[in-house]
């Protein structure tokens, strides 16, 4: 007769041998060395492709960046012409191509900042203008973001954050960042460039100032500004707009060592700002 | 550091550190269980043929059956996510699985023994899932159910 049995069983046959710890950190790293490679890459696009878009284009997607700074187009008439011409001159000096044309706009806001958007639209504060005692100061700032147009940064910054956001949704499955992309603070996030963006944007700025003035003061005038400003500011919301552009202090020792090198003085006469400047 | 991002991390961490802790505790303990158990009721056989040998006094056929619905813990379904994207085997899940099986096969047998049989013949499995509530990422239970056919047979006593 057959003989029956039911024997104990080797243990751990139809389970695998493994570490849950283990294979949890070596999963967990290699999707996010995955992801992290997908978003660079995706950034790398975006940075690549944006200055060989027309500028047409950019200028067709300005209005929801421009309306979310809430300016009144018709308010300080007089402010508005002043700076528009100030920019026309720079612009002309800076060599910007004949398509790509530059607007700024006052922004009554006590915030001590400036910045370039898309389409080449430029907002200066309110408070940056009235701390600017020089005629010098208020164009480095002018050149300094119509260099950002120039190069077509902001475009690039505003596309790799689409990009991200769209493939980081994706991946992650959260469709929440595509969602408030047009809010104020993303526009504003977007808006942060590379130390080396910031750094081209100074020497072109400083290029096109001294062209102008004969010498760079402005630049120093313009940082001491911003000194003072990090240093009055006890309100937060106004330290974070100023991260839009760091104030480290390599970027004036780098403006000093290019002056240098070129043989420029940081040092002569200011012209006070136009009566036009503070009036309405 | 701003809070809501903490309270975001803090949300993921956690359950992921409760799941690791209780899950690896809870499964050697089930193991230990289910290793004690098995010795006991080693002498009862179970059998998956279908046929009963010819020629042997039998008695007494019942149905019995045996289940057991365990869930995998939260650490473990995170892991099978991860595993889910990059595929291979899926060993978060394969303890669970084996430890239901053994369960219910253990409690298909006791419920043998109480009516006093000696032999359980075929035996078969069932499988199914049980979700918490739907979505995705909800942490997933398995039912598994064994029954079988248990008759009195003097050849079979141990």
């Amino acid at each position: 007769m057959i003989k029956y049995a039911n024997p104990k069983p080797t243990e751990g046959i139809n389970i695998g041998h493994y570490r849950s710890g283990r294979e949890f950190f070596v999963l967990g790293a290699s999707l996010m060395v995955l992801v992290g490679l997908v978003l660079a890459l995706v950034f790398k696009f975006g940075e690549w492709v944006a200055p060989h878009i027309p500028f047409a284009w950019e200028k067709r997607l300005e209005e929801p960046f421009v309306n979310t700074f809430k300016n009144d187009k018709a308010a300080y008439p007089t402010i508005n012409a002043a700076l528009q011409a100030m920019a026309d001159r720079l612009s002309a000096e800076m060599n910007l191509a004949d398509d790509v044309r530059i607007t700024v706009r006052l922004v009554d806001d006590d915030t001590v900042n400036a910045l370039a958007t898309i389409g080449g639209n430029i907002f200066i504060y309110r408070g940056l203008l009235e701390r600017l005692q020089s005629e010098e100061g208020l164009a480095m700032v002018l050149a300094h973001e119509i260099a950002h147009v120039k190069h077509r940064d902001v475009l690039a910054a505003l596309g790799s954050g689409v990009l991200v956001s769209i493939a980081s949704s994706f991946v992650l499955g959260d469709a929440g960042g595509v969602g408030d992309l047009l809010g104020h603070e993303t526009l504003l996030a977007m808006l942060h460039f590379s130390r080396a963006k910031e750094k081209r944007a100074d020497l072109d700025a400083m290029r096109a100032v001294v062209g102008m003035y004969g010498h760079g003061g402005g630049a120093v005038d313009l940082f001491k500004v911003f000194q003072d400003a990090e240093r009055d500011a006890g309100n937060k919301r106004k330290t974070e707009l100023f991260t839009s552009h760091p104030l480290t202090p390599n970027r004036l020792k780098d403006l000093h060592a290019l002056a240098g090198a070129q043989g420029w003085s940081m040092d002569g006469p200011r012209s006070i700002l136009p009566r036009a400047f503070s009036q309405p | 550091m701003d809070y809501e991002f903490l309270l975001n991390v803090g949300l993921i961490v956690v359950p992921l550190l409760l799941g690791f802790i209780f899950g690896q505790w809870n499964e050697k303990r089930h193991y230990k269980s289910i290793l004690r158990r098995e010795a006991e009721l080693r002498t009862l056989m179970a059998f998956s043929s279908r046929h009963i040998p010819k020629g042997i006094e039998v008695s007494d056929p019942h149905l019995v059956i045996g289940s057991a619905v365990i869930s995998v813990d939260y650490f473990k379904t995170f892991l099978a996510s991860l595993r889910g994207i990059f595929g291979g085997t899926m060993s978060s899940y394969e303890t669970l699985l084996e430890r239901s099986r053994r369960e219910a096969i253990l409690r298909m047998k006791q419920s043998a023994r109480d009516l006093g049989a000696d032999v359980v013949f075929n035996v078969r499995l069932e499988t199914c899932p049980v979700f918490a509530s739907g979505g995705q990422n909800t942490t997933r239970s398995i039912e598994v159910m064994a029954y079988g056919t248990a008759i009195k047979a003097p050849v079979f006593r141990g």
